[in-house]
């Protein structure tokens, strides 16, 4: 398959044809390695059986090491083809990656790729410290030490990707590996949204918000974890108790703050996604190992939003009186007015999530005291999490923002016209910001989707009203597509100095 | 045909300066995303690009296609993409279906020709078949470029390989798009052709079982 994809490397991302590069190398490593160890097999004198003992020790290690490249890297090559993702993204995520990276870190390569399963991951694989390369260094001491080549197979290298959670701090250079399920391939609306909430993971770790946090929970006390449970009197218990609130709580804390990264990131399409993604039904309300419950995230997320001022739970809707001097007040109000409407109609919704019991599953593999102990230190520290986050997200998508560029984007996608560019007040054709082209794009979707129906559907169309819109929905994801391309094209048209026609002499 | 003193007249090039102040103005309907150079805007046309989604078709068993194939086309095809700066090979008597990097709007009072560019077709490619662009469309035009030479040839992402000759439309011919608000190459949407069904062996017999009127 590796050369498959070589004699097609056309669609291939930046990113991917890196991996690509990394896992040949990984692949000569291998090679070399084993070559290497078969030459010193061969060395006269050496026992038979001894030979025959480094030489079936040999096979396996090689043996294991392609199977680990096999089972881990291949299928990101494969699910990172062009028709298993939106690469459209790519440079949008790039972009999401560098302000989000931390200084020392010079390259980090974005590798989108589309999963067989139906989760979104992010994992960090570092290119310098890992790999083939660590594997092959860790074989060689063993062999300067004296050790057999049965030893050094107990010790393979980790070439797996793995979630860093800071530990790869010395690497020089990183792939981020994200994955996002290839039955979303088409909802460029959903994907790119929740994909923003995965970048807010990277951010969180490189910027040390909920691991700082959580750290807090060992603190916590034996007595303090068994308080009120009957079943655990032993101290053993009680550890086992304390290691898995710590886990859960450390979890959830960076959904949380995934969560607040994406909603000062992008604003309300954060929340929008996770509203969409969770259903309404009894997965929106149960807390798992990995994460809380939707409708807490949720809760969490419409405190943030109100705090950047999208809405006042406490007021009204209203509209401020147009300014006469200004274009498109009008639409400014009536898209300010529908957003707000929305937000306050959910945060009624979600009133008292956030003051809910624990609901877990019957499969859970945690005990529900540990769960229990876990939301009560989260819930604790929500205030903390988003002080946190504020402190070092400086690039806020505020109201402010979302007014001067979403009604417009507005108007256009609901017109049927993808919205990647736009004229600058100095005159100068620009690219749209890809949080506008998000925010318009759910807006219209929440809002003005009748508008896209009429303009796809006949007047004397017979066409079935739901089929109808989930038709319009499909149209208006390829326009929000389209809309990151052209703004992707504009962006480097720009920055290569070419100019448009109407841009000042 | 020159415009009139009563306005322009349907089917008469659009001269340059007009589609570049249309072009330009943010709140005429007729727009094209992203929006050409200037030097890509000439009299009366307008240079278009190749976008970076193609449809090729694989190899199969399927011995024919016809309108009555449903969805059969569908699964023929294969998607592509290829990165800008990257290329593709389209080769001797190749079909590929691609689309127009640009998205047009064209409003009720504007139509539209699509034909390829002569040096594209110097090298054996035309880029177009399906030309008629009408009023009220919107979308990224399907391009079918066939390889009529017998060489190879080599394409790129965002090549100019066609242009728009733009024409005044008469605005009560505005008649919606089966490919409406397309971004990506789209395979035929056949509908049924009664001219043609009543000519089905069904439709024979149920002809001579009528009595005569």
């Amino acid at each position: 398959m590796l050369r498959e994809l070589s004699a097609d490397l056309g669609p291939l991302s930046p990113g991917a044809t890196r991996l690509h590069e990394l896992t040949t190398d990984a692949l000569d490593e291998v090679r070399d390695e084993l070559d290497k160890r078969v030459s010193r097999i061969a060395t006269p004198g050496l026992p038979d059986d001894v030979r025959e003992e480094l030489l079936v020790a040999a096979m396996s290690d090689v043996e294991r090491e392609i199977e680990l490249i096999s089972t881990t890297l291949m299928p990101i090559l494969e699910g990172s083809a062009s028709h298993k993702v939106p690469v459209e993204l790519e440079e949008v995520l790039q972009r999401g990656v560098k302000k989000s990276a931390r200084p020392r870190f010079s390259i980090e390569d974005v590798v989108l790729f589309g999963d067989h399963g139906k989760n979104y991951r992010i994992n960090l694989v570092g290119v310098g410290t890992g790999g083939l390369r660590q594997w092959s260094k860790n074989l060689d001491r063993h062999r300067k030490r004296g050790a057999t080549a049965k030893d050094t197979a107990t010790r393979p290298a980790d070439t797996d990707s793995r979630e860093d959670t800071g530990e790869a701090a010395e690497a020089e250079s990183r792939l981020v590996i994200l994955a996002a399920p290839q039955l979303h391939r088409d909802s460029i609306l959903l994907q790119s949204v929740v994909l923003g909430h995965e970048l807010g993971h990277l951010r969180d770790w490189n910027h040390v918000v909920s691991t700082s946090i959580a750290d807090e929970v060992e603190s916590l006390t034996t007595d303090q974890l068994s308080d009120g449970d009957p079943d655990d009197g032993g101290s053993s218990g009680a550890l086992q108790t304390q290691l898995e609130t710590s886990e859960v709580a450390a979890s959830w804390l960076s959904e949380f703050a995934a969560d607040a990264f994406a909603v000062y990131a992008v604003g309300p399409p954060a929340l929008f996604s996770i509203i969409e993604l969770s259903g309404s039904g009894e997965g929106s309300t149960t807390d798992s190992e990995t994460h809380p419950g939707a409708d807490r995230r949720i809760a969490h997320m419409l405190e943030l939003l109100h705090s950047l001022e999208y809405f006042n739970p406490a007021g009204t809707v209203s509209a401020e009186q147009p300014d006469s001097d200004e274009v498109g007040a009008d639409r400014k109000d009536r898209a300010r007015v529908e957003l707000q409407s929305h937000l306050l109609a959910l945060n009624e919704q979600y009133e008292g999530a956030l003051d809910r019991s624990v609901h877990v599953r019957p499969t859970l593999t945690r005990s529900r005291p540990a769960v229990e102990a876990s939301w009560e230190f989260c819930r604790s520290r929500l205030a903390q999490i988003r002080e946190g986050v504020s402190a070092v997200m400086f690039d806020r998508y505020t109201i402010e923002r979302w007014e001067k560029e979403v009604p417009y984007a507005v108007e256009a996608l609901a017109r049927g016209v993808p919205y990647g560019e736009r004229r600058e007040p100095d005159g100068i054709l620009r690219e749209a910001s890809s949080r506008a082209i998000l925010n318009a794009g759910w807006h219209v979707k929440h809002h003005r989707l009748d508008k896209l129906v009429s303009l796809l559907t006949p007047e004397d169309g017979d066409d079935d009203p739901h089929d109808a819109r989930t038709r319009a929905s499909q149209v208006l994801d390829g326009l929000v597509l389209k809309s990151f391309e052209v703004a992707t094209y504009r962006h480097r048209a720009v920055s290569k100095g070419f100019r448009s026609p109407g841009d000042p002499a | 045909m020159p415009p009139t003193d009563t306005g322009p007249s349907p089917r008469a090039s659009v001269p340059q300066e007009i589609l570049l102040e249309r072009l330009v103005d943010g709140a005429d309907p007729f727009t094209i995303t992203p929006l050409p150079a200037g030097e890509h805007i000439g009299k009366g046309s307008i240079d278009l690009r190749l976008g970076t989604y193609y449809k090729t078709a694989r190899r199969s068993s399927v011995e024919s296609l016809s309108p009555d194939s449903g969805e059969l086309p569908e699964r023929l095809f294969e998607d592509r993409r290829v990165a800008p700066g990257h290329h593709t090979i389209i080769h001797p008597g190749q079909l590929v279906l691609a689309s127009t990097l640009e998205y047009l709007s064209l409003p009720n009072d504007l139509c539209g020709i699509i034909q390829s560019r002569s040096s594209f077709g110097r090298m054996g490619l035309v880029a177009a078949t399906a030309a008629w662009v009408g009023p009220g469309y919107k979308g990224c035009p399907t391009l079918e470029v066939v390889n009529l030479g017998d060489l190879p040839v080599k394409v790129t992402p965002y090549l100019a390989t066609c242009q728009l000759v733009v024409f005044y439309a008469d605005e009560n011919d505005v008649r919606p798009s089966r490919y409406q608000c397309a971004v990506k190459p789209g395979y035929a949407q056949w509908t049924r052709d009664k001219y043609v069904d009543m000519w089905s062996p069904s439709s024979e017999d149920d002809v001579l079982r009528q009595p005569p009127q």
